[in-house]
């Protein structure tokens, strides 16, 4: 589904954030991102968003290559890929419902289907009796709860996140991962760009490792691998 | 774009002007104090177009006599003019009737034979009517090299002057307006862009999300014509109630200029400074929306 081809990424500053990378992954594939900073992890979800492009080689998504999108097909493509942050970025003047709902309503769906997917969404995270809250009302845990219903409230294909339990004490990580899980066991494709050495290591799935650019180690069920 | 979005971005728009009031404020009123300007010179110049107009449509040659002429000579005077091509009319005014002229302009508090002890200082004169005001210039002509002739005078020399007066004010008028015009697009743009910074991380998300371009842009594009929308209006109330007043007091009273009506022209006048203020504002958000979102 996911397609690296030859990727690189040079920054005029002449810094190479990307460097030849290869790599496929599956539909419905979960994948951590791991690496020191400045490895490359940012740059590599940013080229998926097509925030950026590679100055050399592709990145592929379902077969199509993203170098040569039209801005109608940028706009498609990000309806279809749901992202998390580590700072959360919810919208601190909209309360929950309103923060999810935001998402759909920019991409112009009904009021009546707005209405009934945003609520499942929230109280199935758990969020039920929060909807009316604002975010800086809620814990860092519930903050991000928000910010992944976001994400997958118009059900994406693929899910990434940058830094998601960056900013969570561990218990809360552990249970943000338990999400991420059970929304990729229902087939969502999930990319994970993470310091985080437990979750790594707890969650018992495939590893990508930066290095300056290059992917230096990719393996199943693989571990962070790193000593912090 | 769907109704419902429209109705989103309302909400925006007005939000945005409430949380930045003073911003907004001295946007609005930039734009208002550029209208306004370009009313008034506007409405400046369509009078004296209008003079203009007047002046040359009457055109007549006065002539002035030699203070010290003879009854005979004066009568000769006269019927060369009267003999002269193209002449249509010819009307003797001498000293008495001129003096009776001015005391008449002066009131009748004030005796002005008095005032000038007792002697009439003014020259006879003759007005002469012509057939066509095209020729003005060549029977003046003709006129001044008849004897006993000191000196003609005709409108078109004051509609020339008008007209070089007139240029001045136009030009003067432009660089005032294309002045306050940047201006009112500057703050405008400010104005918005302040918008913008506020609403950063709602743009990137919803950028993130896959929302258009334009639907990212049309709040603060409606934003911008909101504002320049509120200065021309503005600015139209207040050349429509000023100029009516003008018309009321100053319209009977002022004795040589009638001044430019036409409710419709003028009504047609603010309509296009409305739009122009629409279009201020949309040209300035643009700038800002263009340079902040990149998108």
């Amino acid at each position: 589904m996911i397609q690296f081809i030859d990727v690189c990424k040079e920054y005029i500053n002449g810094v190479k954030a990307l460097d030849e990378v290869n790599l496929h992954i599956d539909k419905g594939e979960f994948v951590f991102l791991v690496g020191p900073s400045g490895a490359g992890k940012s740059t590599f979800l940013n080229l998926l968003l097509r925030e950026e492009k590679p100055s050399n080689g592709r990145v592929m998504i379902g077969g199509k290559s993203l170098n040569r999108l039209k801005k109608r097909e940028v706009s498609r493509l990000r309806k279809n890929i749901g992202v998390v942050f580590q700072d959360f970025s919810l919208i601190n003047t909209l309360t929950v419902f309103e923060n999810v709902a935001f998402t759909l309503e920019v991409i112009e769906k009904s009021k009546k289907e707005i209405n009934e997917r945003v609520p499942l969404i929230l109280e199935s995270l758990g969020l039920k009796d929060k909807l009316k809250a604002f975010p800086n009302q809620l814990s860092g845990g519930e903050q991000q709860r928000v910010a992944i219903a976001r994400a997958i409230v118009n059900s994406p294909r693929i899910l990434l996140a940058d830094e998601p339990t960056g900013n969570l004490d561990p218990d809360t990580s552990w249970e943000i991962l338990e999400i991420l899980k059970k929304i990729n066991a229902k087939g969502t494709t999930m990319i994970i760009a993470t310091h985080d050495k437990s979750i790594v290591d707890e969650g018992g799935k495939r590893v990508i490792a930066l290095e300056k650019g290059k992917v230096v180690r990719d393996e199943e069920g693989g571990s962070y691998g790193y000593e912090d | 774009m769907k109704i419902r979005t429209w109705g989103y971005f309302l909400k925006q728009t007005m939000r945005s002007v409430g949380r930045n009031k003073f911003m907004s404020l001295a946007a609005v009123m930039t734009v208002t104090m550029c209208l306004f300007i370009v009313g008034m010179f506007t409405l400046l110049v369509v009078n004296a177009n209008n003079l203009a107009d007047g002046l040359e449509k009457n055109v007549e040659i006065v002539a002035y006599i030699d203070v010290q002429v003879t009854a005979k000579e004066l009568n000769e005077t006269l019927a060369a003019t009267k003999k002269l091509q193209g002449v249509q009319d010819v009307l003797l005014i001498d000293k008495a009737a001129g003096l009776e002229e001015l005391q008449k302009k002066f009131g009748e508090k004030t005796d002005l034979m008095d005032a000038l002890g007792g002697k009439n200082p003014l020259p006879d004169y003759l007005r002469i009517k012509v057939t066509n005001p095209a020729d003005v210039e060549k029977i003046a002509a003709e006129v001044k090299s008849l004897a006993k002739i000191t000196e003609v005078d005709f409108g078109k020399e004051a509609v020339n002057k008008l007209f070089a007066v007139l240029d001045y004010i136009r030009l003067g008028g432009l660089a005032i307006i294309i002045f306050l015009s940047i201006a009112a697009v500057f703050l405008v743009s400010t104005t918005i862009r302040i918008t913008v910074f506020s609403r950063k991380k709602e743009i990137n998300v919803m950028k993130l999300v896959g929302a258009s371009d334009w639907f990212i842009r049309w709040p603060f594009f409606i934003e911008g014509m909101f504002l320049g929308l509120v200065g021309g209006l503005v600015a139209d109330i207040g050349l429509y109630f000023g100029y009516q007043f003008i018309l009321t007091e100053f319209g009977s009273t002022l004795l040589f200029i009638t001044l430019w009506n036409d409710p419709q022209a003028f009504l047609e006048l603010l309509f296009v400074l409305l739009m122009s203020g629409m279009l201020v504002g949309a040209f300035g958000s643009l700038i800002s929306v263009r340079r902040f979102l990149n998108v």
